[in-house]
């Protein structure tokens, strides 16, 4: 048979669709119970504010480290979008575990399949794949993310709270999608570098919790605070685009991260044996 | 050309295995017989030779591509390569169907036809699930995945491992078919009597290294034979002229390379004397070859 190749563009959409087949179903386990804890959580945000001086002051009751370190200092709680910042951290460490454990998934399917040898001796050049990979990894965050709006759309719809700063509340969640793009796109890239991508999903877990946990570090003591920049989660603070009205602009410094990350985890793959 | 190439091949692991300056060349339409023990290296070789995994050093070139080097061209020649791992694996959440489907997309043609024949003879059900298929199911699976595209290369490791009787033989069967065809066929194994059965030249692969070329024929034609003589009570016979063993319990047995026609002449005089009651003679197999090479030690109780 002679080779009539099929275009790299309509093997990356065949690859795509199939990793997003199975990839789809951990979107929806991830993303729908997040959604309706956070709903649940913003649907009591009329009677709290309701309840006014009463509810600020057990805030302010608080001690300084924790409203510091969860970002509840700055907001204003009685107002929506001060209350989503303050109950974001929810979905914001959630999504984040998601999307550092999906890079691994998508990093390591073939290696923990054994699928690799099959797909790989294919006319399909590695970059290929890693595309398919990166574009429905990207999009699966995405999607989390717009489920999270909507979630907390239909919670304050439901309960009748009016959303006045609409674009802040938007960008609530274009940050938290940054944040989890980034931890995505480095938990791929650093899958495809392990010798050992079995360990992958606990490597990519830990780097999570350790990235949030460096966040929540670094905005709790003026001494750890230049540790912030090694955090994804501080370039894009629920709690900074509450207060700001909207994303701050270092949170664009994770767009070219996002890229950068990607473009090693194409290089690392390309060079990566297939021992499976 | 050569179909394959490899020169000095090498490639190191961390743990020292591996393969070592591994050289060889297999022509159009040959039947290549790639022998070794378990962790001799066969599959290294192979995942090196494919660009599957990057080489330490040496030069690999599959259909006149360097599959590691030449990514351009390496798509090109992956379109007429049909491989087969030693232990395939399936996506999860697929039918047969579906993964074949998908594989099969990737080379831009349709392949749907020769999917369907190929799952009939193996007698390989579509509809189920992949990842619930047995070992044997999954071998048939990469079977027909490595030959839906009808290549011009067949790369198989270890393609009888899981496959009952009836299919190794309908196995067999494509295998002389793709080969009847014009279709290369690289073969590893360490069955040797199903490699003997069919391969036109072997290489015998050891701790990483190849130990030995062979061609069939002349496996076929090598002198060294075995005998087994039944003798009678005598003190002299033709035969005591090819061993110095002398028979045991009325029995001989012994190998020898003398010619067939001297060693023929010699049970005939032992026959006609009444010297020789009964003979069996065999050919050492490959088998026998091979054993001789990786464990003379153990060849030799053998015999």
């Amino acid at each position: 048979m002679s080779a009539a190749l099929l275009s790299s563009s309509a093997q990356l959409g065949r690859l795509a669709r199939h990793e997003l087949a199975l990839s789809f179903r951990s979107l929806l386990a991830w993303s729908l119970p997040t959604g309706a804890l956070l709903a649940m959580t913003l649907s009591m945000q009329k009677s709290m504010s309701e309840r006014g001086s009463a509810f600020e002051q057990k805030i302010a009751a608080m001690p300084r480290e924790m409203l510091l370190a969860f970002g509840l200092d700055r907001p204003n709680l009685t107002e929506p979008v001060g209350y989503l910042a303050a109950n974001a951290s929810l979905y914001t460490i959630v999504g984040a575990l998601y999307a550092a454990l999906l890079g691994a998934t998508l990093a390591t399917r073939e290696a923990t399949t054994r699928t690799g040898e099959m797909l790989f001796t294919q006319p399909l050049a590695r970059s290929t794949s890693v595309a398919a990979k990166s574009i429905v990894g990207l999009g699966c965050v995405a999607g989390f993310n717009v489920v999270m709006l909507l979630s907390a759309a239909l919670a304050y719809g439901g309960a009748g709270v009016a959303v006045a700063r609409k674009g802040a509340f938007v960008s609530v969640f274009a940050g938290s999608s940054l944040i989890h793009c980034a931890l995505f796109a480095l938990s791929l890239a650093l899958s495809v570098s392990l010798a050992q991508p079995r360990s992958a999903a606990s490597k990519a877990t830990a780097l999570a919790f350790g990235l949030y946990g460096l966040a929540v570090v670094a905005r709790a003591s003026d001494k750890l605070r230049p540790l912030a920049r090694l955090s994804p989660f501080s370039y894009a603070d629920a709690g900074d685009v509450a207060a700001n009205g909207a994303l701050p602009l270092r949170a664009l410094a994770l767009a070219p991260l996002i890229v950068v990350l990607a473009l090693v985890a194409r290089v690392r793959f390309a060079r990566r044996d297939i021992d499976a | 050309m050569d179909v394959i190439h490899l020169d000095q091949l090498s490639k190191r692991f961390a743990g020292g295995r591996g393969v070592a300056s591994l050289s060889l060349s297999v022509g159009p339409g040959e039947v290549f017989g790639f022998i070794g023990p378990n962790g001799a290296g066969k599959t290294t070789a192979i995942r090196a030779m494919l660009g599957l995994s990057r080489r330490t050093s040496g030069v690999a070139r599959v259909l006149g591509v360097d599959l590691e080097c030449e990514p351009d061209r390496a798509r090109e020649a992956l379109a007429r390569i049909g491989y087969v791992p030693s232990d395939p694996g399936v996506f999860e959440a697929m039918t047969v169907r579906a993964m074949l489907s998908l594989l099969g997309s990737l080379h831009g043609a349709d392949t749907t036809q020769r999917r369907e024949a190929l799952c009939a003879r193996l007698d390989l059900d579509q509809d189920r699930r992949a990842d619930e298929l047995s070992l044997g199911n999954k071998k048939k699976l990469a079977l027909v995945a490595a030959m839906q595209h009808q290549p011009d290369l067949l790369v198989l490791d270890e393609p009888s491992n899981g496959l009952d009787p009836l299919v190794q033989r309908t196995l067999f069967e494509l295998v002389r078919e793709e080969s009847a065809r014009g279709c290369t066929v690289f073969f590893s194994s360490h069955v040797l009597s199903e490699v003997e059965r069919f391969c036109d030249r072997f290489a015998l692969l050891r701790d990483g290294a190849l130990v030995k070329l062979l061609r069939a024929d002349e496996l076929r034609t090598s002198g060294r034979r075995r005998v087994r003589a039944v003798m009678g009570p005598v003190d002299r016979a033709e035969i005591f002229a090819l061993t110095e063993q002398r028979p045991r319990d009325g029995a001989i047995e012994f190998e020898t390379d003398a010619p067939l026609p001297a060693l023929l002449a010699a049970l005939a005089k032992d026959c006609r004397d009444g010297a020789l009651t009964d003979v069996v003679l065999d050919r050492l197999s490959l088998e026998e070859l091979v054993l001789r090479e990786y464990n003379p030690a153990r060849a030799e109780v053998r015999s």
